[in-house]
């Protein structure tokens, strides 16, 4: 997707954003109306000041779907989901006033009016038994050709397995999914190819992809009071939002509290990261530095840069086990940030749409900073929690489910995603007009690496994470003791990818 | 001529054949030679009594880990650590008796959950060399919390060959019912948490498949120490880790590698009785210092090499069928001869 029509057009979309928080916010009656909350329609246009292309609400290109005029009257489009988040992605059973399931009732019953069809939402599994359950389950749905989902909204880090089985359309083969179209997500599109197929496709659709995109928050009365006259937002711009200007500005922060002379649970901190991989990924991803290589004859090759790759990780050993650091659980960490306890926490998303706003009056969000300034851009990280679209060959009709999946892509672009994304993350979560830039430069530096969208079938990540945790820097020795092995589980990966193609 | 010509071959033959077969053969990771010990442990005449305490002589075998002996692994931090880990432990045809006893200030678990101390070990009893045997193996946390009351986990684990750990509780309730813990002091006043269980061996036969119990089996154990506020302090205990060369290895061959495997525990022949060693003191006293098990062998702890040099079935074939050549060879010469 391009977002740069979004950066171009801030005056339009602060006008709108205006217009929509004093519509916002009135509550729902609760009955089943059309909602008058959520943002304008792709519907709603704004000429452009050259007589260019007419432009949405929001300043994009309005671009319409290349899909037929079809009607499959009656017929039920079912959307299998991972359960206890779906309701960020598909799931609005009725008008509530709720900016983010109003727009989301309103996507969907704007393609079932336009296609004649009953949506039928199938969400089960979580993050704790995908592997298990919900992912074998589907399979041998598949296997038994049942026919019984038309789209598959699969957990990212374990469903990328199914590219081994040949029980996914290749979506490239699809006539009605157009991958050059703002709504799918080029650049996952390229790093996802495997032999050149595409099983699954990442756009507008997959909100949970922004939802798990990783961020720093920061806590501004700490940032004044520690920090006064520094920026954040500018140091970003500036290109100057680094590991150790935030490791400096959170030294500033660091306070004894609770008297017992010692720092702790009952104390501020500068900073507070997560232990465990996700903490390592995004950061290891921040610094630049790839897993894999995509070659020109669009092989992929296990590359790593053992040298750059060991002074990423030097490098995150001192920033995560600064003395200014606190490394705790997710909830430890977020229950501090929320207390006033810590200047950063570094975090993604979807805790500040769930857990933050609610109970913070006012934070910043931030891109995870550069390893250093001399590197030339940001690199945002999108953890495994995020939804990756695939139709399965058992599919009863896929020309069907293919001007579906393309409809819903693009009324989600036009309609669900500014509500989300430039609505409720922007005008609504962050109370902070600043964050809006931020926010354009975390989407436009999203990296997506081959090597970590199929981790699950090559497993270089832990060696990474692992170096870092033990905060021995062994990753040279230990890359070149695994190479083998993730040499071989490669080649069997795309062994088995060509075996099952159909 | 032609007569000394063949024998001279067939002495190069073998020769070669006795020389280079490393060489030939591929080099196979071995699961149960990667550098373990093996804690060689006495068989039982009395069975102990189970009343969470171990009193002198109740056990044939024991031995005393302190943090930092050799083929132990620490991970705790400074400041945190534990006196000493005694376990004491026998066998006879039903069962595994251990008692474990920790030297600890405190108890060394603080979570939001409750205030409790922990005895964690692993023992599995499929000693076929390879990862999926060697990854069936019975997980114990033996937990007593400050208020007195006690807990024990045991779950029945194994993994499929992608690396996927199946759990299951099915056995729980069987392998708890004999286990008790408490605490108490030493003889040198120090506290201690002592932990007893008796291990049937019928259900771990029947929760892996076994026929029979073999001579040795997988064993490790591990004490942890969690903070106030539940942040990890680290872990001690007596395992094998592995270098990152045996993990790629054994990836290669089975797909999957743990980051350690554990140690064995070997199940000698001699009676308690016979020992000479001195036997363990009462549980208000030390327990005897031993780096070894109370044998009158061989020292009981031996390390086996790690399997770098393929000592393999690999090479097993090749020298056999080198001599079963050279064998049918000599019998040809000599029908010719008598001929």
């Amino acid at each position: 997707m391009n977002k740069s029509h979004l950066s171009r057009c801030l005056a339009a979309l602060l006008a709108a954003m205006t217009l929509l928080t004093a519509c916002g916010g009135d509550g729902g009656s609760g009955e089943q109306t059309t909602p008058t909350t959520t943002a304008p329609s792709a519907g709603e246009t704004t000429a452009s000041a050259d007589d260019g292309p007419a432009l949405d609400a929001y300043g994009r290109e309005i671009i319409e779907a290349d899909l037929p005029d079809v009607k499959f009257e009656g017929e039920t489009f079912t959307v299998h989901t991972r359960g206890n988040v779906e309701k960020y992605e598909w799931l609005a059973e009725e008008v509530t006033g709720e900016a983010l399931n109003d727009a989301i009732y309103k996507r969907n019953h704007t393609i079932e009016d336009k296609y004649g069809i009953t949506l039928n939402i199938v969400a089960e599994g979580s993050w704790s038994d995908y592997s298990s359950s919900t992912l074998p389950k589907l399979q041998a749905s598949i296997q038994a050709n049942t026919g019984e989902y038309d789209l598959i909204a699969g957990y990212s880090a374990p469903f990328a397995n199914m590219a081994t089985t040949g029980m996914l359309y290749d979506l490239n083969t699809l006539q009605y999914i157009d991958f050059d179209k703002p709504w799918w997500w080029q650049s996952f599109k390229e790093a996802s190819a495997v032999n050149g197929i595409n099983y699954f496709g990442l756009g507008a659709l997959s909100l949970s992809a922004i939802y798990s995109m990783a961020a720093v928050f920061f806590n501004p009365e700490i940032m004044e009071e520690v920090n006064s006259g520094v920026d954040p937002y500018q140091l970003v711009l500036d290109g100057k939002w680094t590991w150790d200007k935030m490791n400096e500005l959170g030294a500033n922060a660091v306070k004894e509290l609770d008297g017992d002379n010692a720092m702790g649970a009952g104390d501020r901190w500068g900073m507070a990261f997560v232990n465990g991989a996700n903490t390592v990924n995004m950061y290891g991803v921040a610094s630049g530095e790839k897993l894999s290589t995509r070659n020109s004859d669009d092989t992929i090759s296990i590359d790593v840069n053992v040298e750059k790759w060991g002074n990423v990780i030097d490098n995150m050993i001192k920033l995560i086990n600064s003395e200014n650091a606190l490394i705790a659980s997710e909830g430890d960490c977020r229950k501090m940030f929320i207390n006033g306890q810590t200047l950063f926490e570094s975090s993604w998303l979807y805790y500040a749409q769930t857990q933050i706003a609610p109970a913070v009056e006012a934070y910043g969000v931030l891109p995870v900073p550069k390893m250093n300034e001399s590197q030339e851009s940001y690199h945002g990280w999108i953890q495994g929690g995020m939804h990756m679209y695939a139709i399965p060959v058992d599919v009863k009709d896929v020309e069907r489910a293919s001007i579906l999946t393309e409809a819903f892509a693009a009324e989600t672009y036009a309609s669900l995603l500014p509500a989300y994304y430039e609505v409720i993350l922007k005008a609504r979560y962050f109370a902070d007009e600043a964050s809006s830039q931020m926010m354009d430069i975390m989407y436009d530096s999203v990296d997506f690496d081959f090597a970590r969208i199929y981790d699950g079938q090559i497993g270089i990540q832990t060696t990474i994470k692992d170096s870092v945790t033990a905060k021995q820097n062994t990753f040279a020795s230990s890359f070149a003791s695994f190479k083998k092995v993730y040499d071989k589980k490669l080649s069997s990966f795309l062994s088995k990818v060509e075996t099952n193609a159909g | 001529m032609m007569k000394t010509f063949i024998r001279s071959a067939l002495v190069a033959l073998l020769t070669l054949a006795l020389v280079i077969p490393s060489a030939a053969a591929s080099v196979t990771p071995q699961t149960i030679e990667a550098g373990q010990s093996t804690w060689e442990i006495n068989q039982i005449t009395t069975a102990p009594t189970l009343d969470g305490t171990v009193t002198a002589g109740e056990y044939p075998t024991t031995r005393r880990w302190n943090v930092g002996d050799p083929g132990t692994v620490s991970s705790l931090k400074e400041g945190k650590t534990y006196g000493y880990v005694d376990v004491n432990i026998g066998y006879d045809a039903q069962y595994l008796y251990i008692g474990a006893v920790v030297q600890e200030d405190t108890f060394a678990v603080k979570k939001a959950s409750g205030t409790y101390s922990a005895f964690v070990f692993h023992l599995g009893c499929n000693m076929k060399d390879d990862m999926l045997s060697a990854q069936q193996y019975i997980e114990a946390t033996l937990a007593i919390n400050e208020n007195g009351s006690e807990f024990g986990g045991i779950s029945v684990i194994s993994y499929d060959e992608n690396g996927t750990q199946k759990k299951s509780w099915d056995y729980m309730k069987q392998l708890n019912a004999q286990m008790k813990y408490s605490r108490g002091t030493d003889g040198n006043g120090k506290a201690i948490t002592t932990y007893e269980i008796f291990v049937p061996f019928d259900v771990i036969k029947a929760a892996y498949g076994l026929d029979k119990i073999d001579t040795k089996a997988w064993f490790n154990f591990s004490v942890n120490h969690r903070d106030d506020d539940g942040t990890s302090n680290g872990s001690f205990g007596w395992y094998n880790p592995l270098t990152d060369d045996q993990q790629a290895d054994l990836m290669i061959e089975f797909n999957f590698s743990p980051k350690s495997l554990y140690n064995f525990i070997a199940f000698v022949g001699t009676s308690a009785a016979e020992t000479t060693a001195a036997p363990a003191e009462t549980t208000t006293a030390a327990p005897v210092e031993t780096t070894a098990a109370p044998t009158t062998t061989a020292p009981a702890v031996t390390t086996a090499a790690p399997a770098q040099t393929p000592a393999t079935a690999d090479t097993g074939i090749v020298l056999a069928a080198c001599i079963a050549m050279a064998a049918a060879a000599v019998l040809a010469l000599r029908r010719r001869e008598t001929n």
